[in-house]
């Protein structure tokens, strides 16, 4: 479970390799301030240069033997590693050289990987699922943003798409992800996260920081959208700690015909 | 002269050496006897063109163990199984030939050093471009830049080359046409022989409308592969002292065990590669050094790895990529893994007669195919040894190679038949000797793959043209034309 009072996330101009990707970089805090997770770390993970889908089966397969949480796998990555100076990705290659000749390897669908692989691919999980617990959340219970007071935040003009179909993914992305997009008419500039069913979506603000988008992942959608439902989206100030019910995002049987609407439902499958 | 049939009136026949069998080995051995001042009878038992595979085909027998198709990977006609052979070329490995502890009957009466010379004059006879490197392109880095058996001292690449492929028949017609020494005969099957003190007095021949034909010679060569060389003994009843006629049949069985990623240099498959200016094709295997080989009790294995598209890793195959390509800065590409591995001499892998005959009144053989659980354990092992190896050395591996309980471990044959009439230095542990002389017989010969002892991972028509030649050698030097 997200321990809310240790942690919270910051949205953070930092990490130039993940800001020219595109990506808004989350850090890790302690609720005292100090960063505890190595940055160059942290910018290898928000880059995509590991899979989550991976680290969600490593969890699936392995957690309830290790009962590993975010701090312990990121422990287990850093061990032997310098902490600053070194090119990171380069010190991890040779850690996985040392894991596969002295038998530290972990088996993930049939692939035989290091040790160190698989906990790269865990962190890439839970950095995405945005928990400090190895458990993936369901949608809705143990949510972080469960116990946020319900305050306007920002007023939404449109947004979308606001429908998709079980099994499938909506305004799907060259990487197979799906995309929301929010228009707002006016914001300020706090830290503002996207939350779908609970969950925070990688959330990235352009278009002069009046639009925002958010990013479902394949195993998002595979977790969140596995049946019919109506799934809320919020806007959540992480500073403030507040949050706003933006809407209700639809997912229907297959074969059923959405109900089309005029502006105010925005393009169902489209892009601002 | 090639003679198309034997005709109603031919008298006894008499030669200095018979051969029996028109395919690499036998063509071969009679091209290499020829010149000589012998005189050669090369016997065929189909035509110039291939038999339809009938119910009737003498080929036809009985499968008793693993599946088997007896009948479509052989052929019958001038030129044998090398009419359909893919010219995949690469000799035994010196290790091949050795006494191997956890092989039973591993070693061969002689090492491959003995070999070379003749395996250097295989390559010519089944003309494979070398690049100017004769047998050492086998061994050759053929600027492999990038492959991952560079990246671990356990690991290392063991090359095939191409022949076009040469069908013996087509190939060297024209060379038994001229040659005046030789008297090839075709539709001449070989029924039975019979012997008198210790030697084989006469050959009993058959056409395909019956006419009947005799053969006497110095020396009698059998060279019609391991099903019909054993087959023909064990009607005969001769040469198996030892009870090895028939036993110890073998193939490779190969084997796709998983997938792999590698990095996008690496081609474990037929490619093209240069030695200076001269272009060969070669096929470089993955395997494992001697001595990892040793150490881990695996027997001689290659594995090629062909590339499949990206497109169909599962989800979780797609992050395993991800992560690989962002740890090596490089694009790795998605293979097959295919392992060709030497299955292990079985003495219960045998052929026996049945007591049905086919239209030459020979008795069709029964098969019982069988492999060692030695072998599928070694596939077994191998894949729990290259996983480990191939990571550090920047590949990642998903390999499961499962057998179910009381199943044929899986797999397909290669048409390669071996071990029937094996070499061996005592009389009590096989049938021919080192000369390839049966031990019972002081005129009998073997050619062909029969007599490999052990089997290696490696197409065996190289090795069968250079044992040929080196049969010829020894049969000039006994007939005393050794510096014809």
């Amino acid at each position: 479970m997200l321990k809310a009072s240790r942690r919270r996330f910051l949205q953070s101009a930092g990490g130039v390799a993940a800001a020219a990707a595109g990506f808004a970089v989350y850090r890790f805090i302690c609720s005292g301030g100090a960063v505890v997770f190595n940055p160059q770390l942290e910018a290898l993970i928000a880059e995509g240069n590991f899979s989550a889908d991976l680290g969600e089966k490593v969890l699936q397969d392995q957690a309830p033997r290790s009962g590993a949480t975010f701090d312990a796998l990121h422990a287990e990555v850093m061990n032997g590693l310098s902490e600053r100076g070194a090119d990171l990705r380069v010190e991890i290659g040779k850690k996985v050289e040392r894991d596969f000749a002295e038998g530290r390897t972990c088996r993930v669908d049939g692939w035989q990987l290091s040790a160190t692989e698989c906990h790269l691919a865990a962190l890439a999980f839970l950095f995405q699922e945005g928990g400090g617990h190895i458990e993936a959340p369901a949608a809705g219970s143990d949510s972080p943003i469960s116990g946020l007071p319900e305050k306007p935040i920002a007023e939404l003009e449109n947004w979308g798409p606001r429908f998709g179909t079980v099994g499938e993914g909506f305004n799907v992305q060259p990487s197979g992800d799906s995309a929301l997009w929010f228009l707002f008419s006016e914001m300020d500039q706090q830290p503002y996260e996207i939350y779908f069913g609970g969950r925070p979506l990688r959330t990235s603000v352009v278009g002069g920081r009046n639009l925002i988008t958010a990013t479902v992942t394949k195993g998002q959608m595979r977790r969140l959208a596995s049946k019919p439902d109506e799934i809320p989206v919020h806007l959540v100030n992480s500073v403030q700690g507040s949050k706003q019910l933006l809407g209700h995002f639809s997912v229907r049987s297959k074969g059923v015909e959405p109900r089309r609407g005029g502006l105010e439902q925005g393009d169902p499958q489209g892009t601002p | 002269m090639i003679l198309s049939n034997v005709g109603p009136n031919w008298p006894r026949l008499s030669y200095d050496v018979a051969i029996y069998g028109g395919g690499p080995a036998g063509i071969s051995l009679a091209l290499a006897l020829s010149g000589a001042g012998l005189r050669i009878g090369l016997f065929e038992a189909g035509g110039l063109d291939p038999q339809t595979v009938g119910p009737d085909h003498p080929y036809r027998g009985e499968n008793l163990g693993r599946p088997y198709d007896l009948a479509s990977t052989r052929l019958r006609y001038l030129g044998g199984t090398s009419n359909h052979w893919g010219g995949w070329c690469r000799p035994l490995d010196a290790l091949d030939f050795s006494i191997r502890p956890h092989i039973p009957l591993s070693g061969w009466p002689l090492g491959r050093e003995a070999l070379n010379p003749y395996l250097e004059a295989a390559l010519e006879v089944c003309e494979v471009p070398s690049g100017g490197l004769g047998l050492a392109a086998f061994e050759h880095d053929f600027g492999y830049q990038g492959f991952i058996h560079h990246a671990h001292p356990a690991l290392q690449v063991k090359n095939f080359l191409f022949s076009p492929p040469t069908r013996f028949g087509m190939r060297y017609r024209q060379d038994l046409e001229d040659a005046k020494d030789i008297e090839c005969f075709l539709d001449a099957t070989l029924v039975r022989l019979t012997t008198t003190e210790g030697a084989v007095d006469q050959a009993s021949l058959m056409s395909s409308d019956g006419v009947r034909l005799q053969v006497s010679a110095d020396f009698h060569v059998l060279a019609m592969g391991a099903v019909e060389n054993a087959r023909t003994l064990l009607h005969s009843e001769i040469a198996n002292s030892s009870d090895f006629v028939g036993r110890c049949f073998s193939d490779h069985l190969g084997r796709t065990v998983g997938k792999a990623l590698l990095r996008f240099e690496n081609r474990y498959f037929q490619h093209a590669v240069r030695n200076g200016d001269r272009q060969v094709r070669a096929l470089p295997h993955l395997s494992l050094t001697k001595q990892t080989l040793q150490e881990f009790e695996l027997p001689n294995l290659g594995i090629v790895m062909p590339r499949i598209s990206s497109m169909s890793l599962n989800v979780y195959g797609q992050g395993v990529k991800r992560q690989l390509d962002s740890l090596l800065q490089s694009n790795t590409q998605y293979c097959w893994v295919t392992a060709r591995i030497e299955n292990t001499p079985n003495p219960d892998s045998r052929i026996t007669l049945t007591n049905e005959s086919d239209g030459y009144g020979v008795p069709r053989v029964a098969l019982n195919w069988r492999v060692n659980a030695f072998d599928v354990e070694s596939l077994r092992r191998l894949c729990a040894v290259l996983g480990p190896l191939v990571g550090q050395a920047g590949g990642r591996m998903n390999i499961d190679y499962q057998v179910a309980e009381g199943a044929h471990p899986p797999g397909s044959h290669q048409a390669h038949q071996m071990g029937t009439t094996r070499m061996s230095a005592e009389a009590d542990s096989g049938v021919v000797n080192a000369d390839l002389r049966c031990h019972d017989l002081a005129n009998l010969y073997v050619a062909g793959s029969s007599v490999f002892p052990t089997f290696g991972f490696a197409n065996p028509t190289l090795t069968i043209v250079a044992l040929s030649l080196r049969l010829a050698e020894h049969l000039r030097r006994l007939a005393g034309v050794a510096d014809a």
